[in-house]
């Protein structure tokens, strides 16, 4: 039985020894996580540039610079497409690879292992191998078409091709990485389910699925979902070594004209103002993501 | 037991602390130059042998390279971005059209007291008209380093199939797009009769077509359009031919890649890439390169490639930074530079001298007709204020929509003009 | 298992490993080609027709170009050092927060845990200008510290490892309070070893992204002798690199062997570990 007197002061010594535990993740949280989103917000509506000790503030200038720059609306629209055609691709792909992995055991660890190289590969160095395959005349990718008698086009210098290129790029990245989640989501199916399911006539593999997997997979599912979003969102290395925006902004991402005006010319206003819209997409997606596929998932 | 964890993380910081600013403080008894230079893919093994060769010979001063640049306007960027940040390299190579951005900005020291401490620019050995065009407002800020012109770079093989020998090559554009398209049928295999490197670094290969027409394409007082001419017309229309040609769009290291595939015919790109070309052509087909076509008698060709300049502002740092500058311009890294690339040398005594260049250029004529353009030189015209690395990239939007099908000149022209325009600065100022 | 196939069994598996060959095909491609091209001399390279392995071997010639053209060991060394640092500095930093988080009771604890939340949400690119320049206000543009400072601190890491020291359970933490050991000490001796599996996923987590990072070692770093992986492969590369593209190969194949090495021999604690990451 612990008295009154000994359980306070154990409280406070808890308090205390609580606030040192975290004050360095928390200074640090304020310096350089919320601190620096306050100053982004801060130089956003400013005219201060890099280097000079004044500034004036000047409210939603930098913004409305923004929003009237078509270059803007065209790596928002790209970045929205590029991330509609690879979330889909990523998951479905991964999905099916660990579905047909799980499947049955011959060769899952060679199987595992050769989707999941991509994910860890340093994208940077990928890319540039990815440019010499994409070559329209030599590249790997326009001989194999036209061994099949089709004809290939300038993937990355095309207008109409660049940014799918760099979505089957960001796929192949990333599909691995689904793969492994939906495995690991998959072995935590109990087996009873099958067999229960298996009573009532679903047993087939089709049934199974639909009674059994897929809602079994929710949470996995949704959780794959945002990742891949927040991830595909952010997709910049790519687009950086291969086309950098072009040719003509089509395959422009709002990562690399963040990048282009902030550090290359120098924009700091327009770069925070675009820094600004950046996080509310992608904390609103996350956020709404989340919310959404919560709903229709079952937790059980 | 918050002092056991202290003592066991307290050197643990200091260390981390330590190496942390190892790269922020820098005491040295002797001077560490600071240089910065671009596309590494040709130049990068030149500048790590010029830099071991003159460690040898001046001990005291040694030479770090910062992350080199992969284009001209990389680098303007990444210098600009430098003097904010207080952290400008000591010697740069950049862009010879770029000199006046940077002197514009209070960037860039006078090399006058060197040279003429030194022997004087004719005693040095640099060829005059190079010499000149790395002079701004009355003052030498740059030496050359590596220069360029354009010229047509030929796969003699795919011309003997459809029946024409090089030294019978058209001289007007639209022969050449003829040619080419000749060719193309006559290849038996997918190849490209003609392409025109219109992407090349500050709209290199569009200031050509107007210069080798006579015109120009800033006034003579430095910072009004004068390509809005009958001269500029021309070119926007010989562009626009092009693109009605259809001419594919490659891309600068996608189309060099094709030709030394042997896919490409005829290829209107600069000098420098001879030497690599060769090496990669590797003998599979007969390559020959041809002077640049003139469309007036009296045409010009802008000088292309980079020079060298002083960043530094300390005098100890100058002093040894010009020495580096001199011997990368000098006769001995002038040799280096022409056997490892296809530009041509700023300095005479290394043509002149038997044991360096003197007999470089009888063994590899390819590299002979960018020389024989030495006196066409004129200027690679930059523009004046803030936005001049912004209007380098409208100019280059503007022609992609030409050598795309997408726009005719006419339409190009007064767009064209208007956004560049609206970018400079008033003249006068 | 967790399907059995029908009685079609043999013609079901060949149809499996027929698509997963089709897949992993896709998905090791460029991984062959990188390597075929780094052991092919210049010539070879853009011809027309197509050879896997090399007519002429030129592999030797080509990795030694790219070890000593750029300090490709220097980059790997540089990877190392940095991503060393930077987990060592999240650990230190996220360990204590999360066990507070998890077991301590004090005010605010809620708050800050949504806090964490949030921070979850923030894509760290969007941070780059700020970063930037804190760093050069501070005069350390261009050093390690500039490459390891802003990601000092990890919400992920926060929320991960919080989630997992919840699930052990209270009484082990009581009984040991009972016997004496003070908190710290709980911490070293008791919830590290049992959430070992976590702090190895944590740590590939952060390796692997911080190793692969582009964007931000391209706006802090300057110099080569600092660069890390990610950077140091575009020191090679540019429109006319076309004369360096079997050592341009072999620089990437340098650059990306670590990992995947690494990978592959720890296969199975990787694995494990995204999927007890998934699980909490």
């Amino acid at each position: 039985m612990v008295d009154a007197k000994a359980s306070f002061a154990k409280r406070s010594e808890e308090h205390w020894l609580g606030w040192l535990a975290v004050s360095p993740a928390l200074l640090l949280l304020i310096g350089l996580l919320f601190g620096p989103v306050a100053a982004v917000v801060l130089f956003s509506l400013t005219d201060w540039q890099l280097g000079s000790f004044t500034f004036n503030f000047i409210g939603i200038a930098n913004f409305r610079t923004l929003f009237t720059d078509p270059t803007f609306w065209k790596a928002l629209s790209n970045t929205v497409i590029y991330v509609a055609i690879v979330v889909p691709g990523t998951v479905l792909l991964g999905l099916v690879v660990a579905l047909l992995i799980e499947a049955s055991p011959g060769l899952r660890g060679f199987y595992r292992a050769a989707h999941f190289l991509p994910v860890m590969s340093t994208m940077s160095a990928m890319a540039i191998v990815w440019g010499t395959m994409l070559h329209p005349t030599i590249g790997l990718v326009n001989r194999a078409l036209g061994a099949m008698g089709m004809s290939g086009v300038n993937w990355l210098r095309d207008e109409r091709t660049a940014l799918l290129a760099l979505a089957v790029i960001g796929i192949w990245q990333g599909f691995g990485f689904a793969m492994v989640l939906f495995v690991s989501g998959l072995k935590a199916v109990p087996q009873p389910l099958y067999d229960a399911a298996a009573v009532d006539g679903a047993d087939g593999i089709l049934d199974r699925l639909r009674v059994v997997t897929l809602p079994m997979l929710g949470p996995v599912t949704m959780f794959v979902v945002i990742l891949t979003a927040k991830r595909s969102f952010e997709v910049f290395d790519s687009v950086r070594v291969l086309t950098q925006g072009g040719p003509n902004y089509a395959s422009e991402v709002l990562l690399h004209r963040l990048y282009t005006e902030s550090f290359d010319f120098l924009h700091m206003g327009y770069g925070a103002a675009l820094t600004v819209i950046y996080l509310a997409i992608v904390v609103l997606l996350t956020l709404t993501q989340a919310r959404l596929l919560e709903q229709r998932v079952h937790y059980s | 037991m918050i002092d056991r964890i202290v003592t066991k993380l307290g050197p643990v910081l200091a260390g981390a602390v330590a190496l942390a600013t190892v790269g922020a403080t820098s005491v040295r008894a002797e001077v560490t130059l600071d240089v910065l230079y671009t596309t590494p893919g040709t130049f990068n093994a030149l500048h790590q042998e010029l830099a071991k060769r003159f460690t040898d010979a001046h001990p005291d001063i040694k030479v770090k390279f910062r992350n080199p640049v992969a284009s001209y306007e990389e680098a303007a960027q990444q210098i600009l971005r430098d003097q904010i940040t207080g952290r400008l390299p000591d010697v740069a190579f950049n862009g010879i059209n770029q000199i006046g951005l940077f002197v514009d900005r209070g960037l860039g020291s006078p090399l006058d007291g060197f040279v003429a401490a030194d022997g004087g620019l004719a005693g040095l050995g640099y060829y005059p008209t190079l010499a000149e065009l790395g002079k701004y407002k009355g003052k030498l800020y740059g030496l050359p380093f590596a220069t360029s012109t354009p010229v047509l770079y030929v796969n003699a093989d795919l011309l003997s199939k459809a029946g024409v020998d090089v030294s019978a090559l058209p001289r007007t554009w639209p022969e050449l797009l003829a040619l080419g398209k000749t060719i193309e049928a006559k290849a038996g295999t997918a190849v490209t009769g003609f392409y025109y490197q219109w992407e090349q670094t500050g709209n290199w290969l569009f200031q050509s077509l107007v210069t080798s027409k006579g015109g120009r394409i800033l006034k003579a007082d430095g910072c009004s359009i004068a390509f809005d001419d009958a001269n500029g017309m021309w070119a926007l229309k010989t562009l626009e031919a092009f693109g009605r040609s259809g001419m594919p769009n490659l891309g600068l290291g996608q189309a060099r890649q094709s030709f030394v595939a042997g896919n490409v015919a005829m290829l209107a790109d600069s000098t420098s890439y001879v030497a690599a070309a060769e090496r990669q052509i590797g003998g599979r087909f007969q390559f020959k390169t041809v002077a640049f076509p003139l469309a007036v008698a009296d045409g010009r060709l802008p000088a292309g490639g980079n020079v060298a300049m002083v960043f530094a502002k300390d005098a100890e740092r100058q002093q040894a930074a010009w020495k580096y500058v001199k011997f990368a311009t000098g006769p001995v890294g002038q040799t280096a530079m022409v056997n490892s690339t296809g530009y041509m040398p700023g300095n005479e005594i290394a043509v002149k001298t038997p044991d360096l260049l003197g007999s470089f250029y009888a063994k590899s004529p390819n590299h002979l007709t960018s020389i024989q353009q030495l006196p066409l030189l004129t200027e690679w015209a930059s523009f004046p204020g803030d936005n001049s690395l912004k209007i380098i990239e409208v100019i280059k939007h503007h022609i992609e929509s030409l050598v795309m099908g997408k726009r005719t000149a006419e339409q190009v022209m007064p767009e064209l003009v208007g956004a560049v325009s609206n970018l400079l600065p008033k003249c006068g100022g | 298992m967790i399907a059995r196939l029908p009685d079609r069994r043999i013609a079901g598996r060949v149809a499996r490993h027929a698509i997963l060959i089709l897949t992993a095909a896709f998905a090791l491609l460029p991984f062959f080609w990188m390597v075929s091209l780094s052991l092919k001399p210049p010539e070879e390279i853009f011809q027309a027709d197509f050879h896997l392995w090399p007519q002429a071997f030129h592999g030797v010639e080509n990795y030694r170009i790219a070890l000593t053209a750029a300090p490709m060991v220097r980059f790997l060394l540089n990877g190392a050092l940095v991503c060393a640092t930077i987990f060592a500095l999240q650990l230190l930093v996220c360990i204590p927060c999360a066990y507070a988080l998890a077991k301590l009771r004090f005010h605010g604890r809620d708050t800050l845990f949504s806090a964490v939340l949030v921070g979850l949400l923030l894509p760290p690119q969007a941070l780059a200008i700020p970063h930037f320049v804190l760093l050069n206000v501070f005069g350390l543009l261009d050093t390690y510290a500039a490459l390891i400072l802003p990601w000092a601190i990890s919400t992920f890491g926060i929320f991960l490892l919080r989630q997992f020291f919840r699930s052990i359970p209270d009484e082990i933490i009581h009984a040991a309070r009972l016997d004496g050991l003070g908190e710290f000490e709980i911490i070293w001796r008791i919830m590290i070893p049992m959430t070992a599996p976590a702090l190895a996923a944590f740590g590939i987590f952060s390796v692997v992204a911080h190793w692969n990072d582009l964007f931000w070692p391209l706006i802090a770093v300057r110099r080569e002798e600092i660069s890390t992986p990610a950077l140091g492969i575009l020191l090679f590369r540019d429109d006319e690199a076309g004369q360096f593209f079997g050592p341009l190969m072999a620089g990437a194949v340098i650059i990306v062997a670590p990992l995947l090495v690494a990978f592959l021999i720890a296969q199975r604690r990787f694995i494990d570990g995204l999927a007890v990451t998934t699980a909490k």
